[in-house]
């Protein structure tokens, strides 16, 4: 049961990241960092794992000569929120039970 | 935060108090639709009291003063971007909606300018006011908009049966409650929520 939850998102900052991008179109490395009040390095690597694992993607570019980081969250990371948001709740019930 | 593993419980947690906080931006605050309404009811009223007292040939030319306000609005949402750090599925529908109903406008002017029927477009321009008010309003869950843009196709209808002056005087009552109304709303509820 509680080991069928997907690790890549059973992570508190790696799912923080992915229940702020759910709700947005994208959002900037700033936003998340302020949000999850996370620290830069961190929120870097965990940001890293979620984008190699296919579940955002990860735009890099230029704003008025600053680098500008543009998170977003694609179809796969869609499908893996929801099934694992299906499968928290799985377990809640069973335990319940 | 850290990188830590989760409870189930702390899990949706977590999930339920990220999605408020993204969801809970409250990004509106009408500034465009005060400019444009107040805009948009001076020169209306401007032209009804032109054409009413036949001070000039062509009063159309009235809306030449809304150069300023579109410049105005270039530089307003440049900078707006420039300081936005996320960008909602709410702002992106709205903000396409309102390009449609700008090149939807032009296409009306065009398409009834070139037809002859020159009295049509008052009442086809207050149904296309309607439309992108009304949609933003749903998309917003902001119900004044919603009225007001159901106003605009409702005085639409209602300008088939008036003379060509009064149109724009339905024109600047349309404006009154679908923007700047509205406008003042928003801006109260961005206050507010900005305040919290």
């Amino acid at each position: 049961m509680f080991k069928d939850l997907d690790p890549i998102l059973h992570s508190q900052l790696r799912l923080a990241v992915m229940s702020l991008l759910i709700s947005v179109r994208e959002a900037e490395f700033t936003f998340l960092k302020e949000k999850t009040n996370a620290t830069a390095g961190n929120l870097s690597v965990q940001i890293n794992k979620l984008k190699d694992a296919g579940y955002i993607e990860v735009k890099k570019q230029f704003k008025d000569n600053y680098p500008q980081t543009l998170c977003s969250i694609t179809e796969a990371g869609i499908t893996a929120f929801e099934k694992y948001v299906r499968d928290l709740q799985s377990y809640l019930q069973t335990g319940a039970a | 935060m850290e990188d830590k593993t989760l409870s189930s419980a702390e899990s949706l947690q977590l999930i339920d108090s990220m999605i408020n906080r993204a969801r809970n931006r409250f990004s509106e605050n009408g500034h465009l639709y005060l400019v444009w309404g107040w805009t948009v009811f001076v020169i209306a009223l401007s032209q009804f009291f032109v054409i009413s007292f036949k001070l000039h040939q062509q009063p159309q030319l009235l809306w030449m003063l809304t150069f300023a306000p579109w410049l105005y609005m270039m530089v307003y949402l440049n900078r707006q971007k420039k300081a936005e750090t996320v960008r909602t599925y709410t702002e992106e529908i709205t903000s396409y909606v309102w390009l449609v109903f700008v090149v939807m406008m032009f296409l009306n002017g065009f398409i009834v300018g070139k037809s002859g029927f020159i009295q049509l477009i008052m009442p086809l321009a207050l149904v296309l006011y309607g439309m992108p008010t009304a949609i933003s309003g749903i998309v917003l869950r902001f119900r004044p908009l919603v009225l007001g843009g159901t106003a605009c196709g409702l005085l639409g209808v209602a300008s088939l049966y008036v003379s060509y002056a009064q149109q724009h005087l339905l024109l600047a009552a349309a404006v009154l409650v679908a923007w700047i109304v509205p406008g003042y709303l928003l801006r109260q509820r961005y206050n507010a929520s900005n305040k919290k």
